[in-house]
């Protein structure tokens, strides 16, 4: 019996957390993001850059109103690593069904 | 959220499970959009209405400033400044709705002045209404809106087995009372409550 190793960008509350979140809309911004995983500002933004850089999400900064806004996409990278995540995680919690 | 703790595999699930909730969750409506809606084309139905019934000259004069102020919201609505922090693909899939629905009205207005009589054109509207509130009523699991939809159905046959205008005008007031008034206000008052459960 083979476990699949978990992707350690998805594997942390946070960055789970976001992608989880991004993965269920088409887009959105900092602030929601920040209200529904309930973290602070400068954590989540370390984890979204770090996602960034894993090209597992899109940030586009703009000024909506002459407010800064943060918006968040998920790639089709993201969505494919996400998805062979929980694939991974099924594995390991159902080992019999592989 | 912390980042750096030991992530378990039933954590993991139980932080996804979570989120999709979240993100579903986030789809609402403060019912304001009907109640404007509704109390509008009432007051148009009625103004007809009174108008037959007094033998005075204008009958559509309610239906014409209805025309125009449903321009100027829907030119308020495009160009306003959007203020959502999330888009969702219901959203999207809703505006493509909104976009039909507005061409539908606007088309059911053009046929009324060239093709056919006030009474099947008032009847389309009520079934278009009805169509928009049972899409938006599922989108937001709001039964009172499908039960509308429901009502405004049952209006626009009523309004095409009658034959008098007048009284047509009086369905149409009936079956919009119930089928925008009461839901816009159910949907007003989940959304304070909501709001003000947040706020506590």
């Amino acid at each position: 019996m083979e476990f699949k190793e978990l992707d350690p960008i998805l594997h942390s509350q946070l960055r789970l957390a976001v992608v989880s979140l991004l993965i269920s809309v088409r887009e959105a911004e900092f602030t929601f993001l920040k209200e529904k995983t309930n973290s602070t500002a400068g954590n989540l933004s370390v984890q979204i850059n770090k996602l960034k850089d894993a090209g597992y999400i899109e940030v586009t900064k703009q000024f909506s109103n002459n407010y800064p806004q943060t918006i968040c996409k998920v790639t089709k990278k993201g969505i494919e690593s996400f998805e062979a995540y929980v694939n991974a995680l099924q594995s390991y919690m159902n080992p019999g069904k592989e | 959220m912390e980042n750096e703790q030991p992530l378990s595999n039933e954590k993991s699930l139980q932080i996804i499970q979570q989120m999709i909730s979240q993100a579903k969750s986030n789809i609402t409506d403060n019912g304001l959009g009907w109640l404007l809606w509704g109390t509008m084309i009432i007051l148009a139905s009625l103004s007809t209405w009174f108008f037959i019934y007094t033998g005075s000259g204008n009958i559509f004069l309610g239906w014409n400033v209805f025309g125009i102020f449903t321009i100027v919201m829907l030119t308020y609505d495009i160009f306003k400044p959007k203020q959502k922090k999330v888009r969702t693909y219901v959203d999207d899939l809703l505006r493509l709705v909104d976009i039909g629905f507005t061409i539908c009205l606007f088309t059911v207005i053009f046929s009324i002045n060239v093709a056919v009589s006030a009474n099947a054109g008032f009847g389309f509207f009520l079934m278009i209404f009805a169509f928009l509130m049972l899409i938006k009523g599922g989108a937001i699991k709001s039964r009172s809106l499908m039960t509308g939809a429901a009502v405004n159905w049952i209006g626009a046959i009523a309004m095409f087995i009658n034959k008098d205008f007048k009284y047509d005008m009086l369905i149409m007031a009936g079956a919009v009372l119930i089928g925008y008034i009461i839901p816009g206000l159910i949907l007003w008052m989940q959304y304070r409550k909501l709001n003000n459960g947040l706020k506590n």
